[in-house]
């Protein structure tokens, strides 16, 4: 079989659409997703509290067929989904799971903060197994600032939620000190909160140490350009540590 | 005509070996994740689904390809033979209308391959061959495209239903590319028989016009 010149040339643009396209969609592009999910009571994590801790729907794509075909399933299901690309070191903690690490260190800083069972032997570590092992469907350590405060009001018997009169959810990590660390996908959070007809939603202040760490928008500045731009009937709180939140919540009236 | 004719039966038979090695991929991935699912999704799931979408848009290249080939075809049968029983644009229809296809798939070869069995002794041979492979191409065209169906209405995955029809997929990408060297060879035989024709009316002419010549002198 003979091909003229022209008809090779007109063959070689046949072959490279499907090539190209294929090409294209495997084409490596790491990008982290994000889009809203759910808030569950910390008496899910087995600590006897009446606050919640947000989380909402991520993960990695690793090409740009993932992302299409990842847009495709939140279009059919009618959820907003936000792609940010990802830096290298985010890439390598991905790999190593490092989430999960963050994760028992972050629970491990929230009983430590919150004081919990100081004077009792092996109590903590028994509270440490037990919220570990409840929370191993949930990745990242955002929920760790609302297991403190949970664990207070288990060992203080305190119901921050008024008998249920306020609905109190939030996120940030937590450090051995109390301090309420920034966390990732603060704008999918605040949106599930307000889907979930959450009152009070505590979150880093964070607006004065968040570029010594990170690039971008700090938490804080975020969720007050979503106050703007939403006008959300939920009490959008920032808090810079564990007890200026108790502080605020033992304030509501 | 015949140049245009050629020319898209080249490019059609790029894409259906392009089909063929394609869809042999597609079914060696499939029983990679018969075999071990967990490997499967690890390493060969994004491979799979880009092999998927280089198959799918080579496979419409294709398609668009053989309905323009098939309706050349048909208008050089047309032009040999006013009397030829299907038009180019007939035989589209027969192919593309549902429903009507499923009778109208099978008597676009068939009847091309009784007009080649009336056209000589050359051609016969070839006709023969056509209507040989009909039944082949018929069915397992007609059982792929069932299968595909299913695949995708289907609520639950069900790997033995992929496996079965990555493995059509294969056979029937191998029979289209046979009835594709068929009906090329038959059309072939086809311009030769005419050629002949033509050369011996040539020479019939000339003969007749010497024989004049020698009445005149």
């Amino acid at each position: 079989m003979k091909f003229t010149k022209k008809e090779k040339w007109v063959l070689a643009g046949l072959l490279a659409i499907p090539t190209l396209v294929t090409l294209l969609l495997g084409y490596p592009r790491y990008e982290s997703f994000y889009s809203t999910g759910d808030i569950v009571p910390v008496q899910n994590l087995g600590i006897d509290g009446n606050v919640y801790f947000t989380y909402i729907e991520g993960g990695v794509t690793n090409n740009n067929l993932q992302k299409f075909l990842l847009q495709m399933e939140f279009f059919g299901d009618d959820r907003p989904v936000r792609f940010q690309p990802m830096t290298p070191e985010e890439r390598e903690w991905e790999d190593e799971e490092i989430g999960d690490i963050f994760k028992e260190v972050v629970i491990s800083n929230a009983i430590e903060a919150s004081g919990y069972s100081e004077e009792v032997d092996r109590s903590q570590d028994e509270k440490y197994s037990r919220i570990l092992d409840k929370a191993a469907e949930y990745h990242g350590d955002s929920f760790g600032l609302m297991v403190a405060i949970g664990l207070v009001e288990e060992e203080t018997g305190t119901d921050f939620s008024r008998g249920g009169k306020y609905k109190i959810a939030g996120t940030g990590t937590m450090e051995f000190d109390g301090t309420v660390g920034s966390i990732d996908g603060i704008k999918e959070k605040l949106l599930t909160a307000e889907e979930h007809g959450v009152t009070h939603f505590l979150l880093p202040k964070d607006e004065e140490v968040y570029s010594l760490f990170y690039e971008g928008e700090s938490n804080q500045k975020e969720a007050e350009q979503y106050k703007l731009t939403v006008n959300p009937s939920m009490k959008i709180v920032p808090v810079e540590t564990l007890d200026e939140a108790l502080e605020y919540l033992s304030k509501l009236p | 005509m015949q140049a245009k004719v050629d020319s898209w039966g080249k490019f059609l038979f790029v894409f259906l070996i392009v089909g063929l090695a394609s869809s042999t991929v597609s079914f060696l991935l499939s029983l990679v994740e018969a075999w071990n699912e967990e490997f499967y999704e690890d390493f060969i799931l994004t491979i799979d689904i880009l092999v998927g979408v280089f198959t799918s848009i080579s496979a419409i290249i294709a398609t668009i390809l053989f309905l323009g080939w098939i309706y050349l075809v048909h208008k050089v049968y047309n032009e040999i033979s006013p009397n030829y029983p299907i038009t180019p644009g007939g035989a589209l229809c027969r192919i593309l209308i549902p429903f009507y296809n499923i009778v109208g798939l099978w008597t676009v070869y068939s009847n091309m391959s009784r007009f080649l069995i009336h056209q000589d002794s050359s051609t016969v041979r070839h006709a023969r061959r056509l209507r040989a492979f009909i039944p082949f191409y018929y069915f397992s065209h007609m059982i792929y495209s069932f299968l595909n169906r299913q695949l995708l209405m289907a609520e639950e995955y069900s790997i033995s239903l992929v496996l079965w029809t990555t493995g059509l997929e294969v056979i029937v990408s191998l029979f289209y590319l046979v009835m594709f060297v068929a009906v090329t060879s038959g059309l072939k035989a086809v311009r030769e028989h005419q050629q002949q024709l033509a050369l011996a009316e040539e020479v019939a002419a000339s003969e007749h016009a010497g024989d004049q010549l020698e009445i005149i002198k």
